[in-house]
């Protein structure tokens, strides 16, 4: 029966023959003088052979506890703050912090089951504000303006 | 300049307004992040690397020590309160703990907690003042070949000491490893696995990849679940223990803090080990030994005052010999050398300030803390009721801002969300994340220390067992690495004496153990990165898997 672990297993697999192969076009040197590909050469067949070792596991059958099965795990939240996160790294630089981070955190307390639009939006305006002090005038990071201001 | 001297020297930097501030913040996040499940001390030692770049480096490193070692006592709260641990060094303590809180005795098992850990806080800080300088001089004395088979050592007794698969734990180091090479190679210029993008030249930055696989993986995982538990309301009348419960802690704190501390010194998740250990020893050498699971308070003393005491023993290996054993010295480590300060055996001779500043702070930090926690346990514990919804959109925002704010490059943010994703994936494939982190830290010390062994040899690999001290480490890393297939093929041992999770533990553990499997993997407990699954307690001790042969 495989296991969870067989996707992980040939994906480092994969990782493992992409560096070996990379390693290989680098420079080798010598034992005495080992170039830029040496340590990169061994770990990535470290990698093989371990990875190797899992996929073989994974086939013989061993099945390894997954997380908590008997709880219902709603990955679409997970996706969703995902894409929030993108979209606002996305629109960050242009459209300013202040805007962006208004809708990320309000849009991520709606989403995260805040009690309705208003205490997300209460919640978006007093943590954007607050990061804006600890960031932009405490630290003094030079948040992105963006469009709206000058 | 003598010991006093030191401490002298250490005080006056130390006591400057500035650094008691940050050494008060370290320890009130610390404590915050050990309250709060899900939160742990790398993620919130990680959160907070952006905001120490104003700082000097001693001041840092103040506040970053103060946090790791403030959760460790907060941690302990949520375990009492709620039978969840704020984080993983504190889940034995839910054992006994809870039951004290059940019975209405959470005031004296929070008082002993918070009492057992600055005794074994301040036992280990000692232990730290005199050990760290003397084995400095000691490693000036050996060469790259000893340090590149400490290294191996370590990474096999971390991936040994894992939780769940060795194997795993070998592949992620080996990642980690990699990850370490990323950039232009320093002695050939030759650029390594760059992709053509000028952003990795100089390799990949550890903040973006310490904040990503923990703190923003930390939020991907925990979105998935919601958290709903009663706290127990505790009042601070109550906060006393009876005669016979300081009569019965006194023996358990001092055993903690020693074993403690040996433990801290090991590479491995040097606080959970340390607690467990601690726990099994007081539950083998009581004269009531059914008691615990029930209710004892040497259950909770004995773990506490150790994960405590361990804390300063991880320190160790990090300021004597520049090497960290363990995940949150290595986030250190990295902190540090952002800063411009390389932690090794010269650090202590050149840069005695530094040290000795720390470690005078350690103890001023755990003296704050004592007086945080006891009056102020019940404010921390009503943190629990915050919602989610606050939380964690507030440390995701956290995540892209103090990336942000290092180089104001998007570079980073980008860097940091890949590495959240990666995060995720490696604790739902039950990865854990903290070997990554450690290779990356010790990945180019390794490749440093490899090739001066070799053109010190002149490519004469047999240089590593030709000197006994790294014969002697190569020899005990192999051993462990053929001691799981040697033990499958022998006759199946039982685990050892571990003690049980809070859902197994008794009939107790019965009724409340849904509560804390599902509390446990809702938050994201970790052993040091990975939420744990129920029944994965027993493999959660070093030896225990292994001890099964599986590797």
């Amino acid at each position: 029966m495989r296991s969870i672990d067989l996707v992980p297993g040939c994906v480092g697999l994969g990782l493992a023959l992409g560096v070996v192969w990379a390693a290989l076009r680098m420079p080798m040197g010598t034992l005495g003088h080992p170039g830029a590909g040496f340590l990169p050469f061994l770990v990535g067949a470290a990698l093989m052979l371990t990875s190797i070792s899992l996929i073989a596991r994974s086939l013989l059958g061993r099945r390894n506890l997954p997380d908590d099965t008997s709880e219902v795990l709603d990955r679409r939240r997970m996706v969703a703050v995902l894409a929030g996160l993108i979209l606002y790294s996305l629109l960050l630089e242009p459209a300013g912090f202040l805007p962006g981070t208004l809708l990320l955190l309000t849009g991520l307390a709606r989403l995260l089951a805040a009690p309705g639009w208003r205490a997300a939006a209460v919640f978006g305006v007093l943590g954007t504000v607050g990061s804006y002090g600890l960031f932009g005038l405490w630290l003094r990071v030079p948040l992105p303006k963006g469009f709206l201001l000058p | 300049m003598d010991l006093f001297g030191h401490l002298a020297q250490g005080l006056a930097t130390a006591w400057s307004p500035e650094n008691l501030f940050y050494c008060f913040l370290g320890v009130l996040i610390g404590t915050l992040v050990g309250v709060l499940p899900g939160v742990g001390p790398i993620a919130g030692m990680s959160l907070l690397i952006p905001a120490t770049f104003g700082m000097k480096p001693t001041t840092a490193m103040i506040m970053l020590a103060g946090i790791y070692y403030g959760a460790m006592y907060g941690g302990s709260t949520t375990s009492i309160l709620i039978n969840v641990p704020g984080e993983a060094a504190s889940v034995v303590t839910a054992i006994d703990g809870y039951q004290m809180a059940r019975a209405g005795r959470a005031g004296p098992a929070l008082t002993i907690a918070a009492v057992g850990s600055f005794v074994a806080g301040t036992f280990s800080i000692v232990m730290l003042m005199i050990l760290a300088p003397p084995l400095a001089q000691l490693a000036l004395k050996v060469g790259p070949p000893e340090y590149f088979a400490l290294m191996i050592l370590g990474f096999v007794l971390l991936a040994y000491l894992a939780q769940g698969s060795m194997v795993k734990a070998l592949m992620v180091a080996a990642v980690g490893v990699i990850l370490g090479t990323v950039g232009i190679e320093p002695m050939s210029g030759y650029r390594r696995f760059t992709f053509g993008l000028p952003q990795l030249w100089e390799g990949l930055s550890f903040v973006p990849v310490v904040m990503g696989l923990f703190g923003l993986a930390e939020v991907l995982v925990s979105v998935e679940r919601s958290l709903t538990q009663e706290v127990i309301r505790t009042r601070l009348r109550d906060l006393l223990p009876s005669r016979q419960e300081w009569r019965d802690s006194v023996g358990a704190i001092l055993r903690g803090s020693v074993l403690g501390f040996g433990v801290g010194i090991l590479p491995g998740p040097a606080t959970v080990l340390a607690s467990f250990s601690a726990y099994t020893v007081e539950k083998r050498l009581s004269r009531h030994p059914e008691r615990f699971g029930r209710g004892a308070i040497e259950g909770v003393a004995g773990p506490e005052a150790a994960n405590n005491s361990a804390t300063g023993g991880a320190l160790v290996p990090l300021l004597a010999l520049g090497i960290p054993f363990a995940p949150a010295p290595a986030v250190m480590m990295g902190a540090l050398m952002i800063h411009g300060v390389r932690p090794g055996p010269m650090l202590i001779e050149q840069q005695p300030d530094f040290f000795w500043a720390v470690i005078v702070s350690m103890y001023i930090g755990n003296a704050m803390l004592l007086i945080l926690n006891l009056p102020l346990v019940g404010l921390f514990a009503s943190l629990l009721r915050v919602p989610a919804w606050y939380l964690q959109p507030l440390i995701a925002l956290f995540c892209v801002v103090g990336v942000y704010s290092i180089n104001y490059a998007m570079a980073d943010v980008w860097i940091m969300i890949a590495f959240g994703l990666l995060g995720y994936l490696l604790r739902h494939y039950g990865f854990e994340a903290a070997p990554l982190v450690l290779a990356l830290v010790l990945g180019p010390m390794l490749e440093t220390s490899l090739r001066q062994s070799l053109i010190m040899s002149r490519g004469d690999l047999t240089i590593f067992i030709t000197r006994p001290v790294s014969a002697a480490l190569l020899l005990l890393a192999l051993g462990l690495l053929v001691r799981p297939l040697a033990n499958r093929r022998g006759p199946r041992r039982p685990p050892p004496n571990l003690p049980q999770e809070p859902g197994c533990a008794g009939e107790a553990g019965a009724r409340s153990g849904t509560s804390h499997a599902r509390g446990s993997a809702q938050t994201g407990l970790h052993f040091s990165d990975r939420p744990l699954a129920r029944g994965a307690m027993a493999r959660r001790s070093a030896g225990a898997a292994r001890a099964r042969g599986e590797p």
